[in-house]
């Protein structure tokens, strides 16, 4: 059986940094196994600029983002394997996985990160009435058809739910010669950033229809039109103010989910608010020896700030492999509404600090984020503005996390 | 010059101020930005908005293996359609390097237009 240090499941920007950082930090006999047909993942279907801004200061497409990474990855030597399907991972440490040349393996680790992304929310996950014709596709779908193979994947589209892609897509579409009628958004407030609104939709004059909803596909082979209705705060559609659009294609863009399917057969515990793994500031899972970063832990908005976290998992998964040290005591991180969920999930204590990642699920405005540790308040900071869709940072200082009554609390003060 | 008047929702940060900007005459007008860089945002999007203009083209006759190009500078908002002509005319035979020219200074506005990945 084959050994490795380090076997890194996933080879997108995720998987990508934290085997780098791992051997920056002195691991070798690392292994990226990869579903694709190449290193890279979605940033290689992500032909739009605008990535690493925050990382390299510089606006790069998805696959020269990657490449940096790739050559990378190159130089340190850090063996990897494409098209190859990780199948499990078992208790004594093995991967299981498989390809068309090697067959089936059993490699043997002493650590493991997951990096396997996430995937979109198909049509059946929000239920919408009507025919199931052709021409129903996630936009995620859509993007890979047009940018990697080429394919139109229809001429007059109605794109449901404002998440990035969904905003990406109707930009592409309409430089590709195609009319995209609208972008409808069942929430009062995009989920898509604020750049992609202007630079996609406003640039060419394409509709933001918030609070709406598609209530009912038609067609029989093909989409022949689609039923949109305002929705009321409950998000039920107001009755007669339906509008029909005549279009061939509808593309879906209402969400992500992490692919942690290798988790769950692991039985590694799952937060059901983001549906990734549950971690401690290390990024370690409830199975010692396997960590997570990237959107299989919790989706992010941009890749800048998935690589940074994945250095972060990497080099801790270095310092669990070469033995220094685990933590023993942890403090569990809590929260409520407005914030919708926070990424790690416990912190471990000790020296250092640790960095927190949450989101809301509405726009905060002239609010304050308090942080309290057990018998007091560490921190207070001012928020003037917080979108759903930009994920939030905050550093806490651990020392300030008191002993005795182990915990965090973060709480948003003076919500209007 | 003709005068002009936009409300301008800033990107460069989460705060997404509504930017008034104006023309009148050669002297511009820009308030409610918060910051500089708010400023220097209206400015350029009252003047002359520019934008990166991205897409793919075919390597090898092969209309089903795409290469991933770009401008090499942002362009103005009004020529994308233009750039976007110009590179449907465009194929590449391999190997291609990323950063390859593959249109010079393409419909006439200075960029060029840059292989964005490689070929393999």
């Amino acid at each position: 059986m084959k050994k490795y240090s380090l076997i890194v499941v996933g080879g997108g920007p995720a998987g990508l940094a934290a085997a780098v950082s791992a051997s920056e930090t002195g691991i070798d006999r690392i292994l990226i196994l990869e579903r694709g047909r190449r290193l890279g993942g979605i940033l290689n279907q992500c032909i739009h600029n605008g990535f690493g801004i925050h990382y390299f200061d510089k606006e790069l497409t998805g696959p020269e983002y990657a490449n940096r990474f790739i050559k990378l990855v190159k130089r340190r030597g850090i063996e990897y394997k494409t098209e190859t399907t990780v199948l499990d991972i078992t208790g004594n440490k093995t991967v299981v996985s498989i390809n068309q040349e090697d067959g089936l393996m059993e490699l043997q680790t002493d650590a493991v990160i997951f990096a396997m992304g996430c995937r979109e929310r198909p049509r059946g996950a929000v239920t919408i009435p009507g025919t199931r014709p052709a021409g129903i596709i996630t936009a995620g779908a859509a993007q890979k058809m047009i940018n990697i193979n080429g394919y139109h994947v229809g001429e007059r589209i109605i794109i449901l739910g404002s998440g990035d892609i969904g905003l990406i897509m109707a930009r592409r579409l309409t430089l590709e010669g195609k009319k995209v009628l609208a972008v409808v958004e069942r929430m009062p407030h995009s989920n898509g950033l604020a750049r992609n609104i202007i630079q996609c939709l406003e640039d060419f004059d394409i509709p933001l229809l918030l609070s709406h909803t598609i209530t009912e596909i038609r067609g029989k082979n093909r989409v022949s039109s689609v039923m949109v209705s305002a929705v009321d705060e409950q998000y039920q559609p107001i009755k007669g103010s339906e509008r029909e659009y005549e279009c061939d294609t509808v593309l879906m863009s209402v969400g992500l989910i992490p692919e942690i399917e290798l988790g769950k057969r692991a039985n590694m515990l799952l937060d059901p608010r983001t549906n990734g793994p549950l971690v401690d500031d290390a990024m370690q899972t409830s199975i010692e020896w396997v960590f997570a970063c990237g959107n299989v832990l919790h989706v992010h908005d941009l890749v800048d700030y998935v690589t940074l976290e994945s250095r972060k998992t990497g080099k801790a998964a270095a310092h669990y492999i070469l033995q220094r040290g685990t933590a023993e005591h942890y403090a569990g991180v809590t929260y409520a509404a407005p914030i919708s969920y926070i990424v790690p999930q416990k912190v471990a204590l000790g020296e250092g600090q640790a960095e927190l990642f949450f989101r809301t699920d509405r726009v905060v405005t002239n609010a304050e984020v308090v942080v309290a540790g057990g018998q007091g308040e560490i921190n207070r900071i001012k928020a003037a503005r917080i979108n759903p869709s930009e994920m939030q940072r905050l550093v806490i200082n651990k020392e300030k996390i008191n002993g005795l009554k182990p915990v965090l609390e973060i709480s948003i003060e003076g919500v209007s | 010059m003709t005068d002009l008047r936009k409300t301008i929702v800033c990107i460069r940060c989460p705060l997404g101020c509504e930017i008034v900007a104006e023309k009148r005459e050669d002297i511009y007008k820009i308030q409610n930005n918060k910051c500089t860089k708010g400023w220097d945002y209206a400015f350029s999007e009252l003047t002359n908005p520019v934008r990166y203009v991205t897409s793919t083209i075919a390597i090898d006759h092969n209309s089903a293996h795409r290469l991933p190009v770009r401008t090499s500078l942002p362009v103005p908002k009004d020529k994308m359609f233009a750039v976007m002509s110009a590179i449907k005319l465009v194929e590449v035979t391999t190997p291609v390097h990323e950063g390859q020219i593959l249109i010079k200074n393409v419909a006439g506005t200075e960029a060029d237009i840059i292989a964005s990945g490689c070929s393999s």
